[in-house]
């Protein structure tokens, strides 16, 4: 399968979550899906800056948005929270404020038409399971994995419509495709924290710990998610929410891409799986 | 013949348990109906609140499997399809004391919103005797919030609450405090503001439930949102909330992309993440989640600027004037 | 708060923050009602008796627009003790339900309003049986009361100019309906509700009233029931106001009412010895759906929908060919049943139905007009109104009738210490018939006059005694023990179907000296049987099904009421018709009806109507 996108990575893709890059372009090259990189791409706001002046978050968005329409592709991101905030921009801009924030984009010699859709490496992988899943060399049979969607990837339902928010699949399919067998877990739909790691520290801990101990106790060898800031959080956290809570601690955290990367047989060294705090490598052993 | 089966959580004051009832499967049902029909011909000790039946008094917010729906505004086949099952668990609203089967406490509730200061302060240019004047735009920033029929769904699946609902508040406290906050009448929409901010404005998780939940398509999130941005530019600068939001944005000017490096200390202070973060920091270091060259490099000199930071500033700054 | 989560953003930069949130003082001056909040707790009240009965000063039972005003209203005062006690959470009032508008004339400039003109609708409207007394006092504190509203925040819709906006409602001759959107009434409620919060107002919820006590001729206080705990609680308080609201759910499926509006305070007004006046009295609007009588707001004919039988005509030609679907109300609701009853509608019985058919509006002007109603046919008749018609039929709709209020200035009834406002009262604002945008305005008048009323009276008088109070929560916990324990039994909500249908065909639309005495001998039949029913729930948690045992007990006892006096009204008058005396008879029936509960008889009497300025005359449109 061929398909060409306007790659949008994130801030986090380029730095604490590089892995993720690695893994979604490795995925990307091997299915034969191209990715470009948005030349000049801006920070999405991440829910922060539209919280503190919202329309410097939308002008920028649209920014991002016209750079790919000049591309003349559809957008593809790899982070839910970016998927949201472009997501988010494309609607309020359809609803009235294009006009206005192009004045503001003329200023740089550009110019927002709507042209460009938004989609999620998550949702692009669920729907072309027939075209890469032929491609899988180490079906993870003895794998089980907990899927954990991360809030931004299904809601707000009117803006993230893919697929059932209540219910989603998506992820399952993916897992199913592996051959790893899905675990579901009460938590599977619930918040990791990240976004107020900061303000309410000991509540992103909780989550995560919850979110940690649930997998583990399902019998799941790893959490599995195709947002990095809750791969981030899961992650980086897990050590600290044991401690505050006495849960979790040992559950491995991978990002979608690269459970897709192991199936598909592509080298470890390039899904980035050493640079996990949680070690992957009990997970590894048994693919 | 189709038969529906609910499993209904109940409570009798003090055992809990789950009943089953099952009825026959009719088009026409809503999940109000159906939990009507079962009181009504199955069994009377079933309890459950409900006054309007049409969507408008918030009385009968119930859950379906784990998700808040207004139970008279929610067709039976709608979350049939939904969980692809004739069997469904109905619940009590999350983050409310339950008193029996799906009532749910809201006395605490109403104490509760006592404290985004309900009722308009109005500007010293309005009186009993005259009224107010307000603009039709100035009625539409507030309209949308005004449609909250304080079902509680917004609150059901807050994360955030259900976590720990001692320092935040239900969601629709928030908007209740916002559409004060937003109204042209008021004299000081900050009076409220600044009550939110003690009572945890920062601390949502932006899970977007509430913005999910609400079945009249309110977005308490947007709400929070709103408030935050008064806050900030009236001088709620300080914490880690308003912090952590402006790094973003300095960043976003400076070079286009955040510096998760210099993010920590700008969030808690340099000599809290010094000390606090030490063994976060050498974990990431250690499990090369950084090197440690780059990360004194992203402390020391911030991001490569993004081709076009430029025009990106321009753009910025042409917004920010037109306000 | 407790800060589980360390973390310091509620510390805010003093000197910046802090200095732009100077408190501002109300502009009207609250007082002493700015105590702190007081929690909505059982065990506190005021100065209590020797048995440590829990006391007020000014007791409100309802919690719906009217009671939120004297709640208000009363705390004003200052230095009294006041709390609501509501069967449910406030913005579970009828309130909410009312979409319409308020009437109050402004009277902006270049506008031709007046009081008088209000004044004169409302009279005509009421079909010359309102008190023009209470009415031009009623119309004077309208038009204060929407610009008081507008002041404690409720958020109107607007002109350009900035004024609050108004609209036509039918048998007005100017606009003079203030109005949000298409939710007037949940607007009014929502922001009352606020505005009480924000005064300190103390609730007591889950509290349901049982009777209103009356010791040695004076009102003592209530005794209630605890919802949560099944307890039985005697409550002293100088003075009480009832606004619970009306009993339109007599009818129970064919109504657009809540569940809740089962006239509880009237039925206990009644047995604490006042009269019901004009009990006959229930307006019924045109368009409910079939099944349950949610109402289907005018804009849907006003839109251009039509009225179809099962032949497929437009039967409005037969009615009133000039204005066809939009004739008023009740001439429309009564082509309606005409059809039916004539075998030219759908179905049978209390489903029995016509359409009302939008589809030629095109989907477009539906979604973007309507779209409220294709959502009501939906959820209720499962008919998408784009495709296929909608099952339509006339719904009890509004109480005229209440509880004897006679003094229209502060709502006082006869008894002293009784105080009743709202759809519960009857002053007689609206008469026989009531007018469109003036159940809104009665509710934030009478409230509001209830309270200062209720307050100035509490000020002056003594604590009650205890005696009837304990007397009858101890009868009451009888009777508890008593009825759930009944372990069989016809079942009450059976005899509740059979009231609501009993009503329907007799005390319908249109009535007849054969159906209502039909109606009248089966209600007390149905009575009887209520005694012995079943309720099928013992548990003191919660028992909603005790709840609504008392609450289908009231409703039969103010149906008993609403019979005889249908009976005895010989004459066709406002929503009263009488096809075997279809004309209004000034010269023998110019009265108010007044049903009192004397030991178990229902006793009839007269009052004159207080006529002003406004000679009776034909009332035509």
């Amino acid at each position: 399968m061929t398909r060409k996108y306007a790659f949008f990575p994130g801030c986090v893709l380029n730095a604490a979550a590089r892995e993720a890059r690695e893994a979604t372009e490795a995925v990307a090259a091997h299915i034969g899906l191209e990715l470009v990189e948005i030349p000049g791409w801006s920070c999405c706001g991440a829910s922060q800056i539209q919280d503190i002046e919202h329309d410097t978050a939308l002008a920028a968005n649209a920014r991002n948005l016209a750079l790919a329409e000049k591309m003349g592709l559809d957008v593809l991101t790899a982070c839910s929270t970016c998927a949201l905030m472009l997501r988010t921009a494309r609607q309020e801009l359809a609803a009235g404020r294009k006009d206005e924030v192009n004045k503001a984009l003329a200023t740089a010699d550009l110019e927002y038409k709507g042209t460009a859709d938004v989609t999620h490496i998550l949702w692009l992988l669920a729907d072309t399971v027939a075209q890469w899943g032929p491609l899988v060399k180490k079906p993870l049979k003895d794998v089980k994995v907990a899927s954990f969607y991360g809030c931004h990837t299904v809601r707000p339902p009117t803006v993230m419509t893919h697929e059932s928010h209540l219910n989603p699949q998506s992820m399952e399919t993916i897992i199913t495709a592996c051959g790893a067998t899905p675990v579901h877990i009460p938590e599977r739909l619930k918040c990791c924290g990240f976004h107020a790691v900061f303000p309410a520290e000991q509540t992103a801990l909780r989550l995560t710990a919850n979110a940690a101990d649930d997998a583990k106790k399902g019998g799941a060898d790893c959490l599995l998610t195709p947002c990095p800031l809750c791969q981030m959080q899961l992650d980086m956290y897990q050590p600290d929410a044991q401690a505050a809570v006495g849960k979790g601690g040992d559950t491995p955290v991978l990002h979608l891409t690269q459970l897709v990367g192991l199936a598909l047989g592509i080298g470890r060294e390039k899904l980035g799986l050493t640079r996990h705090i949680i070690s992957p490598e009990s997970l590894l052993a048994k693919c | 013949m189709r038969t529906i089966t609910f499993d209904i959580d109940r409570f009798d004051g003090t055992r809990s348990w789950t009943q089953s009832y099952s009825f026959e499967y009719d088009p026409a049902l809503t999940v109000l109906a159906s939990l009507i029909l079962l009181k009504e011909k199955q069994d009377p000790t079933l309890n459950f609140t409900a006054s309007c039946r049409s969507a408008i008094c918030g009385s009968c917010a119930v859950r379906v499997n784990g998700n808040a729906v207004l139970a008279c505004d929610t067709r039976l086949d709608t979350v049939l399809t939904q969980w692809q099952s004739d069997t469904l668990r109905i619940s009590p609203i999350g983050n409310f004391h339950v008193l029996s089967d799906l009532v749910v406490d809201w006395s605490e509730k109403v104490e509760r919103l006592r404290t985004a200061k309900p009722g308009l302060k109005a500007k010293a240019e309005f009186n009993a005797e005259t009224g107010c004047r307000q603009s039709p735009a100035e009625f539409a920033l507030i309209q949308k919030q005004w449609d909250c029929i304080l079902c509680g769904s917004c609150a059901s699946e807050c994360n955030k609450l259900t976590d720990n609902d001692r320092d935040f508040l239900e969601p629709f406290v928030f908007t209740h405090a916002n559409r004060y906050a937003q109204d042209s009448r008021s004299a000081d929409g900050l009076l409220h503001v600044k009550e939110m901010v003690k009572q945890g404005l920062w601390k949502c998780l932006h899970c977007m439930e509430c913005v999910t939940k609400c079945p009249k398509q309110i977005a308490p999130a947007a709400d929070i949102a709103a408030m935050r941005a008064m806050a900030f530019a009236a001088g709620n600068t300080e914490g880690k909330g308003p912090r952590h939001a402006e790094a973003f944005r300095t960043d976003l000017e400076n070079s286009g992309r955040l510096n998760e490096v210099r993010l920590v200390p700008r969030t808690e202070g340099l000599v809290d993440a010094a000390t606090g973060r030490m063994g976060f920091t050498l974990r990431m270091l250690k499990h090369g989640k950084l090197s440690t060259r780059e990360a004194v490099e992203l402390f020391v000199t911030d991001n490569k600027p993004i081709e076009g930071i430029e025009g990106l500033r321009k753009i910025i700054r042409y917004r920010r004037d037109a306000k | 708060m407790s800060e589980d989560n360390k973390d310091d953003t509620s510390s805010l930069s003093r000197r910046t923050f802090i200095g732009a949130c100077a408190a501002l003082p109300l502009a009207d001056t609250l007082g002493s009602a700015q105590a702190a909040a007081p929690a909505s707790d059982a065990a506190t009240g005021g100065p209590s008796g020797s048995s440590g009965m829990m006391s007020f000063d000014v007791l409100i039972v309802g919690s719906g627009g009217s009671g939120l005003r004297a709640a208000v209203y009363a705390m004003r005062a200052g230095n009294l003790s006041v709390a609501v006690v509501s069967k449910t959470m406030p913005t579970r009032a009828a309130t909410c339900m009312a979409e319409g508008g308020i009437n109050g004339v402004i009277n902006y400039p270049g506008q031709k309003d007046s009081l008088d003109s209000h004044a004169f609708d409302t009279v005509k409207g009421a079909d010359y049986l309102g008190d023009q007394d209470a009415i031009d006092y009623f119309v004077e504190k309208a038009s204060e009361a929407v610009r008081e509203t507008d002041f404690w925040g409720t958020p109107y819709s607007r002109a350009k100019d900035g004024r609050v906006d108004q609209r036509f409602m039918a048998g007005h001759q100017f606009p003079r309906t203030n109005y949000s959107a298409d939710k007037t009434g949940h607007a009014l409620l929502h922001s009352n509700f606020d505005y009480a919060l924000g005064s300190g107002v103390k609730f007591l919820l889950d509290y349901q009233l049982l009777d209103v006590a009356v010791d040695d001729g004076i009102c003592s206080g209530i005794v209630m029931r605890n919802l949560r705990t099944g307890e039985i609680v005697p409550v002293r308080a100088r003075a009480v106001i009832l606004a619970t609201g009306g009993y339109t759910r007599i009818f129970w499926t064919r109504t657009s009412t809540p569940y809740i509006s089962t006239g509880d305070g009237t039925a206990a007004a009644l047995r604490a010895g006042l009269p019901f006046k004009d009990p006959e009295m229930i307006q019924f609007h045109p368009t409910g759906v079939a099944h349950g009588g949610v109402l289907i707001t005018e804009a849907a004919r006003g839109e251009g929908g039509y009225l179809l039988n099962n032949k497929g005509e437009r039967f409005m030609q037969r009615y009133a060919p000039g204005k066809m679907e939009l004739a008023p109300r009740d001439i429309t609701a009564r082509a309606i049943e005409t059809e039916i009853a004539e075998g030219r509608g759908f179905g049978e019985g209390m489903t029995a139905y016509v359409l009302i058919d939008l589809r030629h509006l095109g989907r477009e002007k539906i979604i973007e007009r309507l779209p409220q109603i294709r959502h009501v046919g939906l959820l209720f008749e499962n008919v998408d109104l784009v495709d296929q018609p909608l099952p339509i039929r006339s719904t009890a709709h509004y109480s005229m009738g209440g509880i004897d209020v006679r003094d229209f200035r502060t709502m006082a009834t006869a008894m002293p210490g009784l105080f009743a406002a709202g759809e519960c009262g009857c002053e007689s604002i609206h008469g026989a018939n009531r007018l469109g945008g003036n159940s809104l305005a009665a509710a934030m008048v009478t409230g509001k006059e209830a309270g200062i009323g209720a307050a100035a009276y509490a000020a002056k008088a003594s604590m009650p005694g205890e005696g009837a109070l304990l007397r009858i929560a101890e009868q009451w916990r009888e009777r508890f023990r008593e009825a759930t324990g009944r372990a069989s039994g016809p079942s009450f909500v059976e005899i509740r179907d059979r009231m609501a249908q009993v009503l329907w065909d007799g005390m319908g639309i249109y009535r007849t000296e054969k159906g209502l005495t039909a109606a009248s001998d089966a209600l007390r039949d149905l009575q009887k049987e209520y005694h012995v029913a079943k309720i099928g729930n013992a548990s003191l948690v919660y028992n909603t099904a005790f709840t609504h045992y008392v609450e289908v007990g009231n409703m039969l006892s103010l149906a008993r009421c609403a019979v005889l006096s249908a009976l005895n009204r010989r004459e066709s008058r406002g929503a009263h018709t009488r096809v075997d005396f279809p004309q209004r008879n000034d010269k023998d029936f110019l009265h108010h009806n007044l049903v009192s509960l004397k030991g178990d008889d229902y006793v009839l009497d007269q009052r004159p109507v207080t006529i002003v300025r406004f000679k009776p005359e034909e009332r035509t449109y």
